[in-house]
């Protein structure tokens, strides 16, 4: 019996003429993995950003644990339980990784600063080593993991991670990809914006594809790629 | 009525001299984004150069205008290049404003030494002369200083349209990475400018100590005074310091016939205060970049 | 929680040191002393805000102005009454109406990032300044004076000495305290990066104002102690830019990174002006100037920076 964590409607948003979302309807559930595809410009990061409430809607509705969200605030919506690790990282450069972490987990879903959250926090993301390093000094790998990290240490319901692979090696793809499982089966659900679509089709529960702002198909992995609109739209890219 | 008349009259006149005292701040806050708090220092610097020329030398102060202006461009520029450019290169966000501030602090320690704090002027011959029209009276300094002031900032304008400098200071206030990949060295156009800025604040300085009375603390009203123009009139563009500074001019006028004197500067603060509030690009808003 | 008793001893330790000093040193050092306690004090407070959110204000005597000046005003009202009273008539007076102040201007004014906050708050200090001198109900230019609290059987720097030690602990308790609390990791994030902390969850305008409020009560309560040790206030005395500045320098000489460096900055700095250059008064202007340049090109994060370069390394 998995709950349903997030229902997104008819989600929209227009920048003037351009819908750069439009329509679009999903749902999430708690320790599941739902990874959003499509090309450049299809409005993955749009959606996120609507979500987390940096942008706001042009129409449509999200509601999160029974609770319309849409026309929040920032950090109301992070207090409620999500919790977004940034495509480009945004470290604290000042702070140390455990400090980055502590922020995460100070003003989160649980507001706890008991060091056992922190320390959980960084050896799902595979920071232990690195804990006492500064933000400024670690590579772009290390980054992606703090990201990870701080997210984690919020200890929010949905987790939303943008694009939390590019530029990595396949080695650390794998421990990224090893974290996020372990969030999920400790009850939180992912909502992943990727591009590595080997990656994507392995650590998915469910899959929705995106194109031009518009939702096209969704499904189990197997059931997408195997969706002749999906073939269409992905001419071209692996599958 | 007259007195109305008589008020703004006087407060065009003076808004026509904070106009030219806020134009080379102006240029350094637009074209460099530096809050340039020596601004008032060469102000009071000009003045003091002119009543060396016009007590020791004996040369009218209009005319030491030009080589004031030369020591001031010097100065400034070997501050800028010196000082400012490396601070501002450390990456503190008030790198500039402590280190413009430390040199401000040296400059005015001597000029305390040297000409003391007691009040100075400036009085040429012409400088007790009267005008009446009608009911109304100026006095020739003032109208010469307006004029003069005028003409400066007409040279300042024609400089930056016309000649090949300022078509590059533009450039680089507006973009100084496509400057740069044109060939320009914007660390020599930021010397420049601020030189500029320099010379035209001296000038104007000039103007100043013919009209009233001046000391070395009164820096911090000039450079206060050329913020608050800039601000309300907008920045980096000579029609915001001119709007600006006639608008502040009249103000100030306006306040200190019908609110009394005491209160000239509380209102001009808030007028600061307010500006920043409500809209930090002033009126004409930023000729070259946004505020926040 | 090892590390903190330790540092919780060193502190009680080093004050009940400077506590005997009076009882040793000649009136003009125990002046000297309180000098930098008050210096330390100010420069404390405006780090506050700055150090932990990267605000600078350039207008910080506006607090310290309105500190004093509620203090010499409250205390009129309690003339007759004993020493502990009258102190805390005029702590309180100093920290209200200062902390009022800041609290009423923190909305509008936190919006405004970099120059233009810094330069909204040397407007604010002006307004204030003049408005304290226009309107005859404060005194302004004829100034106000305040009742001698010093008791008979006490010297008076040493009292003051006193009092300012202790507010300068208990000012430098509350910047340790906020530094390892929610508050304080909060505000860290929002210097680093106000908007990736906002979408942590930090509630950036609310923890802002909060430091706000506190940096400026805190400087109007030792406000309050500046003004009853002068005795006399005039509006050039306490809305002074030069108090603003001091308090910048001090931090910056010090080093902005920890709470230390505004105090070492202070006793560097104060001890410096006042001991060294005692001689060379008339150019004390010019020497703080260069000494400002060459800070910030030599050494931009200040005395504590360079200490903790050298043992990095």
């Amino acid at each position: 019996m998995t709950a349903t964590l997030l229902d997104v409607q008819g989600l929209g948003r227009r920048f003037g003429e351009l819908a750069a979302v439009d329509g679009v309807t999903f749902t999430a559930e708690a320790g599941r993995i739902v990874s959003l595809i499509g090309p450049n410009g299809a409005g993955k990061s749009t959606i996120f950003n609507l979500l987390t409430g940096y942008l706001a809607l042009s129409s449509g509705s999200v509601t999160f644990r029974g609770e319309r969200i849409d026309g929040m605030e920032t950090c109301r919506i992070a207090e409620l339980g999500i919790a977004r690790a940034f495509q480009i990282a945004r470290p604290f450069r000042g702070l140390t990784v455990r400090d980055n972490v502590r922020v995460g987990a100070l003003f989160g879903n649980r507001a706890g600063r008991g060091s056992a959250i922190i320390d959980e926090a960084m050896e799902l993301a595979g920071l232990r080593d690195l804990a006492d390093a500064q933000a400024s000094e670690l590579t772009i790998g290390q980054l992606r993991k703090l990201e990870l990290a701080r997210a984690f240490a919020a200890r929010p319901h949905l987790l939303l991670a943008d694009e939390p692979l590019a530029g990595l090696v396949p080695a650390e793809s794998e421990e990224i990809l090893a974290s996020l499982r372990a969030v999920a089966a400790r009850g939180a659900g992912v909502l992943l914006v990727e591009h590595d679509m080997p990656a994507v089709m392995k650590v998915s529960d469910r899959v929705i594809v995106l194109e031009a702002g518009r939702l096209i198909a969704a499904g189990t992995p197997d059931e997408v790629t195997r969706d002749p609109r999906v073939i269409e739209a992905y001419l071209g890219q692996e599958a | 009525m007259t007195t109305l008349l008589q008020t703004l009259i006087n407060g065009l006149l003076y808004g026509g001299i904070l106009s030219i005292a806020a134009v080379g701040f102006s240029l350094i806050f637009g074209v460099m984004n530096v809050i340039n708090l020596t601004h008032g220092i060469f102000v009071v610097g000009g003045a003091y150069g002119a009543l060396i020329a016009w007590s020791v030398l004996g040369i009218d102060p209009l005319l030491s205008i030009p080589p004031l202006m030369l020591i001031a461009f010097a100065v400034g520029w070997i501050l800028q290049r010196a000082v400012i450019q490396p601070a501002v290169e450390r990456g503190n966000p008030v790198a500039a404003l402590l280190v413009t501030f430390g040199f401000t602090l040296v400059a005015l320690n001597l000029l305390t030494v040297f000409f003391s704090s007691s009040v100075r002027s400036i009085s040429p011959s012409y400088s007790f002369i009267n005008l009446r029209l009608g009911e109304v009276s100026f006095d020739l300094v003032r109208l010469i200083a307006f004029g003069c002031g005028l003409a400066l900032i007409a040279i300042l304008g024609s400089f930056m349209r016309f000649s090949r400098w300022g078509r590059i200071i533009r450039a680089t206030a507006l973009s100084e990475l496509g400057a740069r990949l044109c060939g320009v060295d914007a660390r020599g156009v930021y010397a420049v400018t601020f030189a500029v800025g320099s010379a035209f604040a001296a000038a104007s300085g000039v103007l100043i100590g013919m009209m009233l009375p001046f000391t070395p603390a009164e820096e911090v009203t000039w450079t206060v005074y050329a913020f608050i123009v800039v601000t309300l009139g907008g920045v980096g563009s000579l029609g915001g310091a001119m709007l600006g500074g006639v608008l502040l001019g009249l103000v100030s006028a306006l306040t200190q016939t019908y609110l009394g004197g005491v209160f000239t500067n509380m209102v001009m603060f808030l007028i600061l205060l307010g500006t920043l509030l409500l809209r930090p690009n002033g009126i004409l808003g930023s000729a070259f970049k946004a505020s926040r | 929680m090892n590390r903190n008793l330790l540092i919780i001893l060193a502190a009680l330790v080093l004050i009940a040191l400077a506590a005997t000093l009076p009882f040793f040193l000649k009136a003009f050092y125990i002046r000297v002393g309180l000098s930098i306690f008050l210096s330390a004090g100010f420069a404390v407070c405006w780090w506050m805000l700055a150090g932990f959110t990267a605000y600078y204000s350039f207008g910080h005597t506006a607090f310290v102005g309105v500190g004093a000046f509620a203090a010499a005003l409250a205390l009129r009202g309690v003339a007759d009454a004993g020493l502990v009273l009258q102190l805390t008539v005029a702590l309180i007076a100093g920290l209200g109406v200062a902390g009022g102040i800041a609290a009423a201007i923190a909305w509008p004014i936190l919006r405004l990032r970099g120059h233009y906050f810094t330069i909204a708050m040397l407007a604010v200090a002006l307004v204030l300044g003049e408005a304290v001198s226009a309107f005859p109900v404060f005194g302004g230019s004829a100034g106000l004076s305040l009742p001698n609290l010093a008791p008979m059987s006490v010297r008076v720097e040493a009292f003051f000495y006193w009092l300012a030690l202790g507010l300068l602990a208990l000012v430098m308790a509350i910047a340790w305290a906020i530094s390892r609390s929610r508050l304080g990791y909060g505000l860290a994030a929002i210097r680093e990066d106000e908007d990736a902390a906002q979408m942590l969850g930090v509630p950036t305008t609310r923890f802002k104002a909060i430091a706000f409020v506190l940096s400026g009560g805190l400087t109007g309560a030792l406000g309050a102690v500046y003004a009853l040790n002068l005795g006399y206030i005039t509006t050039d005395s306490v809305f002074r830019g030069s108090l603003s500045l001091e308090m910048i320098v001090n931090s910056l000489v010090g080093g902005m990174g920890s709470l230390l460096g505004p105090v070492i900055g202070a006793a560097v700095m104060t001890a410096v002006t006042k001991l060294l250059l005692a001689d060379l008064l008339e150019y004390h202007l010019a020497i703080t100037g260069v000494l400002i340049v060459a800070v910030v090109l030599v050494a931009p994060d200040g005395i504590a920076g360079l200490w903790r370069r050298r043992t990095r390394r």
